[in-house]
């Protein structure tokens, strides 16, 4: 996936927002993998997740998957999140403007992320 | 060849009485005495100073101010040959056709006519200001690889339209009229000029019937009075709504204020700074968008006309959704936390989009106000050194205004989502952000357009002056300028104003001959 916080930053410091490229990572298995295989990148958009979640009304898993399954069916998140774009369905997330699809991919990845056990390394 | 006449050198008590008085020897008052240049009539331009700035007559502009946070009354505004032209930007844009219709949504709103009354003057108000040949409306045309570098932004309610700018001159700087049109006004036979000529008092005739006479000042103590026929006031939004208000031996509200008009509806655009950040997926945007405050890097046309593109909202937009107008630039680069980051690296990739070599910018805006009564002027018991009373500014800033621009800016947001080349955050949402955005850097975002004091409304209970600028029941008295502007819309006000005044003047040639 992503690479350290340090070679971010450094992209980030370079004036470019994102200038690394996704590469494969394994998840432990999750009741919606079958919508979050469709992301390129889960841990950046787990990242933005927290907000997302915030700004999505009453948010809750399962009532976010089944609303992402509505909106994507079999397709792409691309195709959806297009769709979304072209019909106006685009939500708020720390100001920023982005594809209901996409918010709501973030916030279901934010919340299968693996929490780190208290008491161990 | 005649010199200008610095008022000081004449003698106290001077009478003349020529055909025509132009007060104010701005853009507006040394277009419409060229204009008229080949007339046969005598005209007199009154400039209340003189070649340069001098702090002691600038002074003469200090004034109070309440309400929201404003530029001060004596540095919005320039009183020498010139006027303000001597510091403006610029930027040039016609105003939009929706700017004269009366929109429903919009309290006072609407021109006595369309833009095709100002149409046929736009050509010669362009030459004036300089801005290079009119190609507003055919600039992707014009472009190099025929414009693949605007945004394609796509179906919806922002468009890329364009400013052009006043300053092809060899100078580097926007067209300064008393400099640039100086030996004109000297070289035209029926063109006299007084500098330092402070105006301080219209007289009407007992019936309120017609202006008289006018009385003028130097700062020395020197009088003088002046007849003229006819007169245009054309000292700026400011000075036009103080003379007429101070005014008023024979009105007591002041001249043509017999409906509390005068001083009323003043606005400026504002233009808040960093109202929303714009990420480019692709990276670093088209310099036909970036910041031209530096003349130096903004883009030049291979005949030499600066130009710059910037986001507005579509006509049908504003009407479907009633929103004001608005011009939204995109200003400096800036760099993500990586909480943005995320934001950014979460929405490319679900558009599939690289966003590897992506760049944020943020963004400003020149929005039009919506007309306000209570934004206004008054006079105070205060003097300044002629002995005229000073003004009082009261601003208002309703959130609203601010409000419907975001709608236009959610609109720019989704269609660079639909588009799949980037994204924009709102970075203001309550009246506070917008404040702050009004007031950072330790400046005051305010355009120093000065508008609408002497409205123009075919009703006399509704506007200052008529559809031909002639104030109501006055029938030798004009005011030429942006003070007459009825709405505003958000295009920088000296080209339109220009036109404008260029109409009066074909106007003063049928009603003085």
């Amino acid at each position: 996936m992503m690479a350290g916080a340090g070679a971010l930053a450094a992209a980030v410091a370079a004036g470019a927002v994102w200038a690394l490229k996704p590469v494969p990572k394994h998840y432990p298995p999750t009741p919606y993998d079958d919508l979050l295989a469709r992301l390129d990148d889960r841990d950046w958009a787990a990242k933005f997740g927290a907000a997302a979640q915030k700004a999505l009304p009453d948010y809750r898993p399962q009532a976010a998957a089944s609303r992402l399954h509505g909106l994507m069916g079999n397709g792409t998140l691309r195709t959806a999140a297009l769709r979304d774009a072209g019909a106006g369905r685009v939500v708020e997330v720390n100001g920023w403007l982005v594809p209901e699809s996409a918010a709501l991919m973030a916030a279901l990845a934010k919340s299968v992320e693996p929490r780190a056990v208290p008491g161990k390394v | 060849m005649t010199a200008f006449t610095d008022a000081r050198t004449l003698a106290d008590g001077t009478e003349i009485s020529p055909d025509l008085v132009i007060i104010g020897g701005g853009p507006a008052g040394i277009s419409l005495g060229l204009a008229l240049k080949d007339t046969p009539f005598s005209i007199l331009i009154l400039e209340g100073g003189g070649l340069d700035f001098d702090p002691a007559t600038q002074a003469l502009y200090k004034g109070a101010e309440s309400g929201e946070p404003y530029v001060p009354l004596d540095q919005g505004r320039l009183r020498f040959l010139g006027g303000s032209s001597n510091h403006w930007g610029g930027f040039c844009r016609p105003l939009d056709p929706i700017d004269f219709e009366e929109r429903s949504w919009v309290s006072n709103s609407g021109w006595p006519f369309g833009i095709e009354t100002l149409r046929p003057y736009f050509t010669r108000a362009q030459a004036l200001v300089e801005a290079g040949p009119w190609i507003y409306d055919a600039m992707e045309q014009r472009l190099p690889a025929g414009g693949r570098n605007v945004l394609p932004l796509g179906q919806g309610g922002v468009y890329t339209s364009w400013f052009q700018f006043s300053m092809t001159q060899n100078g580097g700087h926007a067209t300064y009229f008393g400099q640039r049109y100086g030996e004109d006004l000297k070289t035209a036979a029926r063109i006299k000029l007084w500098l330092n000529a402070g105006v301080t008092g219209l007289k009407l005739s007992h019936d309120a019937g017609r202006l008289e006479q006018l009385s003028v000042a130097t700062l020395d103590g020197k009088r003088f009075t002046v007849k003229p026929r006819f007169t245009v006031l054309a000292a700026g939004a400011m000075e036009n709504a103080r003379l007429l208000l101070a005014s008023n031996d024979v009105m007591k509200p002041g001249v043509g204020n017999q409906n509390d008009l005068v001083g009323r509806f003043f606005a400026d655009h504002p233009i808040p700074r960093d109202v929303g950040t714009l990420v480019l997926f692709a990276g670093a945007v088209s310099p036909l968008y970036w910041n031209t405050n530096d003349v130096n890097s903004s883009t030049r046309m291979a005949d030499g006309t600066l130009i710059r593109a910037v986001l507005s909202p579509t006509q049908d937009f504003i009407r479907r959704q009633h929103l004001l107008g608005s011009l939204t630039t995109i200003e400096n680069p800036v760099k993500l936390n990586e909480a943005d980051t995320a934001a950014v690296v979460t929405t490319a990739q679900a558009l599939g989009v690289d966003a590897g070599h992506a760049r944020a910018y943020t963004l400003g805006v020149g929005l039009e106000p919506s007309p306000d009564p209570d934004r206004r002027l008054t006079l105070t018991a205060a003097r300044d050194a002629l002995g005229m009373p000073r003004l009082s500014l009261n601003t208002t800033l309703p959130q609203g205004d601010f409000l419907l621009y975001q709608k236009t800016l959610r609109e720019l947001g989704r269609q660079l989502l639909a588009s799949r080349i980037g994204m924009l955050r709102l970075n203001y949402h309550d009246r506070d952000g917008w404040l702050h955005g009004m007031t950072s850097q330790k400046q005051l975002w305010w355009g120093n357009h000065h508008l609408g004091t002497t409205r123009m409304h075919a009703d006399p209970k509704r506007g200052v002056v008529d559809a031909d600028s002639k104030v109501h029941g006055l029938p030798n008295l004009f005011v030429a300028g942006s003070s007459v502007f009825p709405t505003y819309g958000s295009s920088n006000p000296t080209m339109n104003l220009l036109a404008l005044t260029l109409r009066l003047a074909d106007h003063l040639k049928t009603v003085m001959a």
